[in-house]
């Protein structure tokens, strides 16, 4: 009896402690996005005052309507953003699928090797190669190009995207291939209907990680893009809002919201194919 | 008819190996030509003297650059607040991200919708975070000192980007926050891959909360912690957004780290030689790392 009571006890304490942690990394986590949407309603010399107004009065959407007529910046870099992620993403999606497939099903000589290095690249630094690939690009006239940042952008989630792709070709039944191999498919065939349609969650999951890291990058674009007008999201709000003498908070807190709002979205809905991905090697040992 | 045949026989001839190498090229072709090639470039150029401004002298100076560089006092500084900032922002995302992972583990209110959105502060590009904690850190309109000082927690405004050590814990907190949703992401995932047989064992033995978090869950983590910590060490050690944005490695150097260091030395110096100096140095101490993670990839993840 008494052991059951303090038995009781105990779980109402985990209970509350709990939820005291759950209450605290909320606030933590959300504090920061509730005062970049509070500011991006208000007027400019309100983001300014002190004491701070927690709610925006007057609530206005000058600010927003500011960055979606902004032709020589926001909107330039929005779409830059979505046209070099989306070509990262396609590419990264294709090339990933054909390795990680490789890797998977297939046994050759150095092939270990092969995927260790690939993993491997992702620790090199980025800035070192950066600095060679600026002078390879200005040579080759790849500056401030789609194609040469699409393809600099792709090589960065490129090593995780062919590891993450493999483990999910692990996870496909031989027997399937098989037997279609036997009924005269090609290899390639088999791949292409076979294969594919079984790994969907596995291309959704490199899709999401591979748009995330291009659409987020600032070193390779700030570094291979100059022109203005070539620039991304994180050069172009650094260009921006960054070292100016009169801070534009409210405008800045309306761009870092339309930014962020649809990435924020698609993540929430395809958040546990990501999950399966991420977590595809890791979880299994 | 006739297409077919050739078919088949275009099958038969493609042995599983060519075809196994054929898938593998493209990736390859990718890699080596924005990665492997420069980062070979950069080594050599390493040994070089080599100015932006005057490029056509490209004078082959030997170790001269590697001796200049042990001498230099911001490399050393530089190495310094690499390991700080990674020390400090994996200690802070690896606690919180380990205490949320665990509090969305357990049966709360609202759990699917917790689950949903703690991802946010991960998916905000870190110029945007960046920027965001410029404006909260503001010496004078910054929200974080007004709520201090209402707190009674400091009397005067700290100016959080003027001073060197401010400076730092400013950007680590905003480091943080943009990364401890990764921890957590990785981490509930193996907490959910737990059987509940083993979790009701433990209950039945009448362990507490946490004997049964050091000798159940912990063990189910050890990979998963093992992997994710590695790969954040590399992930920091190459940061570069956050910084730059925030401080651009100032006040004077406090949060200079290797890749703003390699960065300034390069685009603003315009001095490549020397900057690709730092960038080989600071590859060989990833390179120890990476070995010991590609260790774990290998063994954890029973990859062959």
């Amino acid at each position: 009896m008494i052991f059951s009571n303090i038995y009781r006890a105990r779980k109402v304490v985990l209970k509350i402690m709990t939820y005291v942690v759950l209450v605290a990394i909320l606030i933590f986590a959300f504090f920061p996005i509730f005062w970049m949407l509070s500011t991006s309603f208000k007027p400019n010399h309100l983001a300014f005052s002190i004491p701070p107004k927690w709610i925006p009065k007057p609530f206005i959407l000058d600010s927003y309507k500011k960055q979606i007529t902004d032709r020589g910046g926001f909107v330039v870099f929005f779409k830059n953003g979505v046209i070099i992620s989306l070509s990262v993403t396609i590419l990264t999606v294709i090339v990933a699928i054909f390795s990680g497939y490789s890797f998977s099903r297939f046994r050759f000589k150095g092939q270990k090797t092969i995927f260790l290095l690939i993993l491997a690249t992702q620790m090199f630094p980025y800035v070192l190669i950066v600095i060679s690939l600026y002078v390879m690009f200005r040579n080759l006239g790849l500056l401030n190009t789609y194609p040469g940042l699409i393809l600099s952008l792709t090589t960065l989630s490129l090593p995780f995207s062919i590891w993450m792709m493999k483990g999910f070709c692990d996870t496909v039944p031989k027997e399937v291939e098989e037997a279609a191999l036997v009924d005269g498919s090609s290899k390639i065939g088999i791949l292409i209907r076979i294969v594919i349609p079984m790994i969907l969650p596995g291309m959704i999951a490199v899709a999401l990680f591979s748009f995330l890291v291009a659409w987020n990058n600032l070193l390779f674009s700030l570094t291979l893009s100059l022109r203005n007008d070539m620039l991304t999201i994180p050069p172009g709000f650094l260009m921006t809002y960054v070292g100016e003498f009169q801070y534009r908070w409210s405008d800045m807190c309306a761009g870092s919201v339309l930014v962020s709002v649809p990435v924020i979205v698609i993540f929430i809905f395809f958040q546990k194919y990501l999950v399966a991905g991420l977590t595809a090697g890791s979880v299994k040992g | 008819m006739q297409d077919n045949k050739t078919k088949i026989k275009v099958n038969a001839s493609l042995s599983n190996k060519s075809f196994a190498i054929l898938l593998i090229i493209p990736s390859i072709i990718i890699i080596g030509f924005v990665i492997i090639y420069p980062l070979l470039n950069g080594i050599i150029l390493s040994f070089r003297e080599y100015n932006l401004i005057n490029p056509s002298e490209k004078k082959f100076v030997f170790f001269r650059n590697y001796v200049f560089l042990v001498k230099d006092h911001i490399f050393w500084e530089a190495f310094k607040n690499s390991i700080i900032f990674t020390f400090f922002s994996i200690a802070g995302g690896f606690t919180i991200g380990l205490a949320l992972a665990l509090v969305l583990n357990e049966k709360i209110i609202f759990q699917r919708f917790f689950r949903g959105i703690f991802l946010t502060p991960w998916v905000i590009p870190a110029v945007i975070v960046s920027l965001l904690f410029l404006y909260m850190f503001n010496a004078e309109v910054g929200i974080i000192n007004y709520i201090l000082k209402k707190l009674n927690i400091i009397k005067d405004f700290i100016p959080w980007f003027g001073k060197p050590k401010p400076a730092m814990i400013a950007v680590i907190i905003g480091n943080v926050w943009n990364q401890f949703p990764f921890y957590s992401l990785m981490f509930l995932a193996t907490l959910q891959s737990i059987p509940d047989e083993v979790k009701e064992a433990a209950y039945v033995d009448g362990a507490n909360a946490i004997q049964s978090f050091l000798h159940i869950t912990l063990p189910y983590l050890k990979n998963v912690i093992l992997i994710t910590t590695t790969l954040m060490v590399i992930w920091n050690f190459n940061n570069f957004d956050i910084i730059w944005t925030t401080t651009l490695g100032g006040p004077v150097n406090a949060t200079t780290t290797f890749s703003i260091y390699t960065y300034r030395m390069a685009f603003r110096n315009f001095e490549l030689g020397y900057a690709a100096t730092i960038g080989v140095v600071w590859l060989i101490v990833l390179l120890i790392f990476s070995y010991f993670y590609i260790k774990v990839m290998e063994k954890k993840s029973d990859i062959f």
